[in-house]
């Protein structure tokens, strides 16, 4: 059944309606190579400036046949606008890091990559690539981006998997990017590394890009401004992490596809439910602070008092 | 528990028994009645443990059973331990390389804990696992403790083991910060995270309420923590506790700060590009120059004088070009197996019905010696052609030297090969040494040690699924090829060092004119 979602997307920031939405797509229909049946059908949506969008769902339920079709790596039919543009000519603004990283590195060292990046969008696009001194000075504007701290030097085999997704992420900005792809490139990081990612994808949403990350990881979907799900060659409407993780009745989003919330979740539900308020914090900050709130509102010895005492009777 | 390249895959390697410590020593103490501990080691990435062949033989190696005796046995001892993985529907002539990453991961900790040994040592169970596949594993991973096996793991996201350890060990920087009960890690993890432990969600959100006031930070499910969060405020403990870390550090506290987004970048970057740029030995075309020259003369040396002039020739090239030991002496290994065997097979004469006799001729090996000497300093020159350049350095040159020979669709497509070539070449050979890693730990599992004759026979076992993995990283590559379109693209060369004609180069040209000299003199 064909799921017409030509919806306005969540704009948690205020945008002029008079830019066109950064990736917008209609009536799409993927089939992965091999496969008789399209996995995506007669997909629609759009995606707007400056929003980092989670994609979840089961595994072969689209997403990366969705953004196989974005790169160039998967045929198509039906239309992508790329901020207004056809895809066939814009199509160099959607870039996509590779998993895993170093296999699509062809530079040898972290500068020749990011070189060649620069050299590619150079070329796609008409100009001059850069030369000497203004090369380096755009190299190190990109690692900077990306919180990229390694020398220049470095061979690509021996950075870190943190570092080497930073460099992915980099070189597909070089490469042009306004609308960056990560396909489950969060799956092999550590803890540490993950977090640091998601810094920097808040600071590329912020700046204006629009970032696409497919995860399995439900404290990046905590992070991300927008949250799609894929399922059965269906896509959602982006909806807030709030609406995803917490529902006013019945079941949430998120587990009814059977993800595990976060714990800071799991706690906020049940306080939620035990006092009937709205309590739906996206991070330790936002609990913190509403907690602080609840308790200064006194609502708690309110209950105390209307002997409500016991521990039992809220959880 | 610890950071990444704190040493936890470091000590599990140390306490299977895959690495010796250069100080200290493991000991394992065997219960009553049996003379050693078995351990069953999972490292990570246990995907590489596949041999690529079906489900079955996978078994069989690993309970050390026949065939026949694992697909006899497949309902009582293989199913149940697939099922509680969720990989029931699995049949013995399944292939696991077919399944996806999760899934073969799962697999393996199914043939771990088929027949496991008395200890297991596990490195990032739960990394690449959904959250439905993580509760499994951690789920079966305790079913073992509870059986009576050890259990140690290396974990990154702890909320998932942290209620089902019984001990908690926390190394930061090579040293142990922490060694304690859960609920004492929880409670000491504001400290710890000063010392460069990482902790988990739920003792993080604990910690942030502790300290705006809330409830001493612990170890509490959800359930838990709501309800004291909801308890009445007279009844809670008051103000922010002071937590005493059950370890003692001498360090100073530092402050691993934020992501260094914000950071600017370091003056000392800013420094002039040349300074950072390679210095390079000698001028490409004049090196490839002299080479192929060499190459050329040696080509008529058919003499025994001939081929002392062209090694000692081929010798003092690779010492004036710096060529790495290792690379010499490894191609020097090659041509010597090659060379005794193309010389055993040229001096020997088979016995019957080949010939009368057996017999061996050591003229006809030692003419065939001498035209098999050349080859090693071909094995050598070829390394010196194209040592030490980088994938980029190898596409731009190559660019620039078919530049007006070759159409532009063909330059590009073979500048950019070379440098796919020269990239994942030494990325292939670590590729192939985790094989045979992995393999060690396969057999170590199974009971058996590593022999030259077992390695020979189970050679397939390595190199079946080193090519299926090689294969696997190379549709990343084409894949990124093709979506960066880096065929239609130039290879950049304003990365290139600034080759100069120096006196170094010169000598070394000079060198190599000697040696063809000498050569046709020799003729």
């Amino acid at each position: 059944m064909p799921q017409n979602t030509q919806s306005n997307v969540t704009q948690l920031r205020s945008e002029s309606n008079a830019k066109p939405p950064a990736l917008a797509w209609k009536d799409l229909r993927v089939a992965p190579p091999g496969a008789s049946r399209p996995v995506l059908r007669d997909v629609s949506g759009e995606i707007g400036h400056g929003q980092w969008v989670t994609f979840v769902g089961p595994n072969g339920a689209g997403k990366t046949t969705f953004f196989r079709a974005l790169v160039g790596l998967a045929p198509f039919q039906g239309e992508i606008w790329v901020h207004g543009e056809p895809w066939q000519t814009a199509r160099w603004r959607v870039q996509m890091a590779f998993q895993p990283p170093a296999a699509s590195f062809v530079g040898q060292t972290v500068l020749e990559e990011l070189a060649i990046s620069i050299a590619a969008r150079a070329a796609h696009v008409g100009e001059a690539a850069p030369d000497g001194p203004s090369l380096d000075a755009e190299v190190r504007r990109w690692m900077h981006l990306v919180g990229l701290s390694t020398a220049l030097q470095r061979p690509v085999d021996q950075l870190s998997g943190g570092e080497m997704a930073k460099l992915a992420v980099a070189g597909a900005l070089a490469s042009g990017a306004d609308v960056l792809l990560l396909d489950e490139t969060q799956a092999e990081l550590d803890p540490d590394a993950r977090a640091a990612m998601r810094e920097v994808l808040r600071g590329l949403a912020r700046a204006g890009r629009t970032v696409l990350l497919v995860t399995h990881d439900m404290d990046d979907v905590l992070a991300s401004d927008a949250v799609v799900v894929v399922k059965d060659g269906h896509m959602s409407a982006p909806m807030s992490p709030r609406a995803f993780f917490y529902a006013d009745g019945g079941l949430p989003p998120c587990d009814h596809l059977g993800f595990a919330p976060p714990y800071l979740v799991q706690v906020a539900r049940r306080v939620q439910r035990a006092l009937a308020i709205e309590f739906s914090p996206l991070s330790e900050q936002e609990f913190v602070e509403g907690w602080q709130r609840v308790a200064a509102s006194q609502i708690l010895d309110a209950r105390a008092q209307r002997g409500n005492s016991s521990i039992e009777s809220f959880v | 528990m610890g950071r990444n390249g704190a040493g936890k895959s470091t000590l599990l390697d140390a306490l299977a028994g895959l690495a010796a410590p250069s100080e200290g020593e493991v000991t394992y103490h065997p219960p009553a009645g049996r003379t050693e501990v078995r351990r069953t080691y999972v490292p990570q990435s246990p995907e590489r443990l596949l041999f690529a062949t079906q489900a079955a033989e996978e078994f069989a190696t690993s309970l050390r059973l026949s065939r026949s005796d694992v697909r006899q046995r497949w309902e009582e001892e293989v199913r149940p331990r697939l099922e509680a993985l969720g990989l029931g529907h699995l049949q013995p002539d399944d292939l696991p390389s077919r399944l996806s990453t999760g899934m073969q991961r799962k697999f393996v900790y199914a043939m771990a804990l088929a027949r496991p040994g008395e200890v297991l040592l596990c490195d990032e169970p739960t990394s690449g696992l959904d959250a439905a596949s993580r509760a499994e594993i951690i789920a079966e991973i305790a079913r073992y403790v509870q059986e009576g096996g050890l259990a140690i793991t290396a974990l990154h996201d702890l909320d998932d083991a942290l209620f089902a350890a019984t001990r908690v060990l926390a190394i930061g920087d090579g040293r142990l910060v922490f060694d304690g009960p859960p609920q004492a890690f929880s409670a000491s993890a504001g400290e710890l995270e000063r010392q460069g432990v990482p902790i988990p969600p739920s003792a993080r959100l604990a910690w942030a309420l502790a300290r705006a006031g809330g409830p001493k930070p612990g170890l509490y499910a959800p359930d838990e923590l709501a309800a004291r969060l909801l308890a009445p405020p007279v009844s809670r403990e008051d103000g922010p506790p002071v937590a005493e870390p059950l370890w003692e550090s001498g360090r100073t506290s530092a402050d691993r700060g934020a992501a260094p987004v914000s950071a600017a970048p370091s003056a000392g970057e800013a420094g002039p590009p040349s300074a950072e740029r390679e210095r390079s030995a000698f001028h490409p075309a004049l090196r490839w120059l002299s080479i192929t020259a060499m190459a050329i003369a040696i080509a008529f040396v058919h003499r025994s004088a001939g081929d002392l002039v062209a090694v000692l020739a081929t010798a003092a090239l690779l010492v004036a070009l710096s060529a790495p030991l290792r690379t010499t002496l490894r191609l020097t290994w090659t041509w010597a197996s090659f060379a005794i065997l193309a010389c055993a097979v040229s001096g020997l004469q088979l016995g019957p019905p080949f010939h009368a006799q057996w017999a061996f001729h050591f003229g006809a090996a030692k003419r065939t010696w001498f035209e098999v000497v050349p080859y090693w300093c071909y094995l050598q020159l070829g390394q010196l052609a194209l040592a030490r350049f980088s994938s980029l350095q190898l596409a731009a040159l190559t660019d620039q030297a078919l530049r007006r020979a070759v159409p532009r669709r063909q330059r590009l497509v073979a500048s950019w090969f070379g440098a796919l070539v020269t990239r994942f070449i030494p990325a292939v050979e670590v590729m192939y040494r985790e094989q045979w890693y992995a393999y060690r730990v396969r057999l170590q599992n199974a009971g058996r040690a590593l022999s030259t004759s077992r390695a020979l026979v189970d050679v397939a076992n390595v190199i079946a699924p080193f090519v299926i993995r090689m294969l696997r990283f190379g549709e990343t590559t084409a894949d990124a090829m093709e979506a960066r379109r880096l065929f239609e693209v130039t290879p950049p060369s304003a990365i290139l060092p600034p080759w100069r004609v120096s006196g170094r180069d010169i000598a070394a040209t000079a060198m190599a004119l000697v040696g063809i000299a000498l050569l046709i003199w020799t003729r």
